[in-house]
């Protein structure tokens, strides 16, 4: 069920009624609701698919409480692996199964002795790479000690499909997520209408911005070869919202819907096209992975301790694997590598941590350094795109070439051109608009978060935002893009 | 809790009103379908694919039966949306009158519209028409169809207000018989340049396409039904030289079959690529509105001399 259809539209408010309807009658029956919910909100996509979350979830549960009986280390370690080995051995069969064998069959070609093996015809579950993520995120914590088993398995259900963030993440930390379910929740009309607002703001981003960039997008990368080269830069400007405004409005309507429900989740996004150096980027974009990645693989590996190869070595680990999360093609893998490029120069000349406060904080707007900082990490992202959204490395090689192709005075006559052609496009005028909402609130947690501000301006926002998704919005159906990992 | 409810259902109402309002401000701007599945069941069809679409005008087929009384309904959509099949037929029956007995169907026929996907022309699980506008619109006679319009239509509803609001030029417009009109420039460059593209499209398309028995049979089963219902009329529009020349080497026997179905069920057919090709064309493919005009009074001539 996607969260911008028909379908969610009447599945929410009639969950929503029913959940807190029946609040009285206890926390079990609650949990119960809410796993049931989620199960049709997943299975609503493919119903045969729910058997594997139901599996993957009642397996970690069985070794976490079986992790949490036995004193022996050894035998922790294998039930450990074992619940690693299911989850990853699923995850790396649905998704990189065909990858692998088209590989070794290339390599095998390469040396002359070429393999005949016939790929399958995989669906890819969706949401595997995020319910794979939380449940192991349980029984590592287990395992380290930073968590005790629970005893509720409804809880447990509930907790691994809970169906705002199932699909698409956050992806949460049982240690965060897994306690909301144990206590009860109050229903909070503060923060019921700031999840609205949140939802607002998601619906805006995914609806306006990034399903009308995608139109262009598409174009432009279905026929590279064919494209002028400022049509190949608008796309791949055009990519960066569009990736930006998918996964951030997706995450901002899972953390608001979450809301509506007495859930906190975990912040996914903290505006990092703001950023102003790629380390802060790698702070801001997609927390709940990157975070992820940083506590159960860069730490274990050694993290930044140890030498300068060590830190080498463990940043291009952690970003290729990033990337390799993402989606079984070499054009992810060269997208983590290249962050990777770009990352290693602050992180070994410990600069790394040089932004971490707040940009502009106690100003209107950045310092001009600040503004060179953003400027630079945003053409960088902007470039590693190109390989991410490219369907091939060749792919992505034809379309920097196409880029470079062209004389910089050309590209100013092609661009004003361009200009008079997309004065017509109105969704680029929203850009703006969302840069300077998201400006406006950066110190908050979403772009829309006006609460504080006084009426008249909320519900002005609120009847533009509304208008604008319902004028310029397109509602043709765009998966969102995380849909696909 | 109640507090909060409230506000929701406040703030919602104007949103759902507006959306009521822009339902009835679609009209034939929309886009290019809509309109055909917001009238009453019909008693007289044209059914085919783009080329009968665009070229068959009702309204000038009933002039030239100068009986006034049959007015057909232009119930063609395009090659990628009713091509002959299931879809299609499911569609068709479901826009006539129940229980109809003396209706007039004109059923467009061409070589694309019996074809399919060369690598399996004949497996029907492969047909894609399921997907369009026309296969995912269950109600075809409701004004305004809202689950047409929840289904398909691909912007925010409030445009179509904006649109009655302040009109603007496009270049297509659905009439309310189901005549769609195009309105591009026919400069002789403009024009030179849309068939150099077609006709291009066309040969793709020689290699791209296979004659699809499976879609024959569907065609056949589509006549078998209106033919239940009324008198149908085979009818191949013309096209220009060289998109003929085209379609008589993708299928040499085209016409051959055609003369075969009309005789099995005793129906006319009505090969206008036979008439001397003093047309315009749209694109080389679609009949100018003009020549639109004048197919469509021969189409009528040529019904009402086999009425009688």
């Amino acid at each position: 069920m996607l969260f911008n259809s028909i379908d969610f539209a009447v599945f929410l408010p009639l969950v929503f009624v029913i959940y807190w309807m029946i609040e009285r009658r206890g926390l079990r029956v609650q949990n119960g609701f809410l796993l049931l919910a989620s199960y049709v909100f997943y299975g609503w996509w493919d119903w045969r698919f729910l058997s594997l979350i139901l599996f993957s979830s009642l397996l970690d549960f069985s070794l976490g409480l079986r992790m949490a009986k036995t004193e022996n280390r050894n035998l922790k370690k294998r039930l450990l692996v074992t619940s690693l080995l299911v989850n990853l051995g699923f995850l790396g069969f649905f998704k990189y199964y065909n990858f692998f064998l088209d590989n070794v069959q290339e390599a095998f070609t390469l040396f002359g002795s070429p393999l005949e093996m016939r790929g399958l015809d995989i669906i890819l579950p969706v949401g595997i790479s995020f319910y794979t993520f939380q449940t192991l995120s349980y029984t590592l914590d287990i395992y380290k000690g930073k968590l005790k088993p629970t005893k509720d398995l409804m809880g447990f259900l509930a907790f691994v499909s809970f169906f705002p963030q199932l699909v698409a993440g956050p992806i949460e930390r049982a240690s965060n997520l897994l306690p909301q379910f144990h206590r009860p929740r109050v229903f909070d009309r503060l923060k019921a209408e700031d999840g609205m607002r949140q939802m607002l703001w998601g619906f805006f981003k995914k609806i306006v911005i990034a399903d009308n960039c995608a139109l262009i997008v598409n174009e432009v990368y279905a026929d590279v070869g064919g494209m002028e080269p400022y049509m190949l830069v608008l796309g791949a400007l055009l990519f960066t919202f569009q990736i930006y405004c998918d996964f951030s409005g997706y995450s901002d309507i899972a953390i608001g819907c979450a809301r509506l429900f007495g859930f906190d989740l975990m912040r996914n996004f903290a505006f990092p096209y703001f950023s102003r150096d790629i380390a802060e980027f790698w702070r801001r974009w997609h927390i709940s992975l990157s975070t992820w990645f940083r506590d159960y693989l860069y730490i274990p590996l050694g993290g930044s301790r140890g030498g300068k190869w060590m830190k080498v070595r463990n940043t291009m680990i952690i970003f290729v694997v990033s990337g390799f999360w993402h989606g079984a093609n070499w054009t992810f893998i060269i997208w983590g590598a290249l962050n990777a490029i770009f990352f290693l120069p602050l992180l070994l000349s410990e600069r790394n941590r040089a932004n971490v406060g707040e940009i502009a904080a106690g100003r209107t707007l950045p310092s001009f350094r600040e503004f060179r900082g953003i400027l630079v990490t945003f053409i960088l992202t902007n470039f590693a795109w190109i390989f991410f959204r490219a369907k091939s490395l060749g792919q992505a090689m034809e379309y920097l070439k196409g880029i470079l192709s062209t004389s910089p005075s050309e590209y100013m006559l092609q661009a004003m051109s361009l200009a008079a052609e997309m004065r017509t496009e109105k969704f680029i005028l929203f850009i703006g608009f969302l840069l300077i909402m998201e400006w406006w609130n950066r110190e908050k947690q979403h772009g829309l978060e006006i609460a504080h501000r006084p009426p008249w301006v909320r519900r002005g926002l609120y009847f533009f935002i509304v208008l604008v998704t319902f004028t310029y919005g397109t509602f043709q159906e765009q998966q969102f893009i995380y849909f696909q990992f | 809790m109640k507090g909060f409810v409230l506000k929701c259902i406040l703030y919602s109402l104007p949103v759902i009103g507006l959306h009521v309002i822009a339902a009835y401000c679609a009209d034939g701007f929309t886009d290019a379908y809509y309109l055909r599945f917001t009238s009453l069941p019909q008693k007289h069809l044209i059914v085919g694919s783009s080329r009968a679409a665009q070229g068959l005008r009702p309204a000038f087929i009933s002039q030239a039966m100068s009986e006034g009384e049959t007015s057909f309904f232009n119930y063609a959509f395009s090659l990628v949306h009713s091509p002959y099949g299931e879809t299609y037929k499911k569609s068709i029956e479901k826009k006539i009158t129940p229980d109809l007995k003396d209706g007039s169907f004109i059923v467009s026929v061409d070589p694309w519209s019996i074809s399919a996907k060369s690598e399996a022309p004949e497996d029907g699980s492969l047909f894609n028409e399921w997907r369009t506008e026309l296969g995912k619109t269950e109600r075809v006679n409701m004004s305004p169809n809202f689950e047409y319009l929840m289904e398909n239509y691909p912007k925010g509803w409030f445009r179509m207000i904006l649109r009655k609001l302040r009109p603007s030029p496009s270049i297509h417009e659905l009439h309310s018989d189901g005549w769609l009109e195009i309105d591009l420039s026919m400069q002789p460059l403009d024009l030179i340049k849309r068939e150099k593209r077609k006709f291009k499209d066309y040969r793709n398309n020689m290699t791209r396409l296979s004659p699809s028995e499976l879609r024959t049979q569907g065609l056949i089963a589509t006549i078998e039904m209106l033919d239940s219902m009324g008198d149908v009329y085979l009818v191949r529009l013309p096209v220009p030289e060289e998109m003929l020349t085209i379609e008589d080497e993708y299928m040499p026997h085209f016409d051959e079959r055609m003369t075969e179905i009309s005789e099995r069920f005793s129906l006319p057919y009505y090969n206008m690529t036979l008439l001397p090709d003093t047309f315009r064309y749209v694109d080389g493919n679609h009949l100018y509105r003009s020549s639109g005009k004048s197919v469509s009074r021969l189409v009528g001539k040529f019904i009402q001399q086999e009425e009688r």
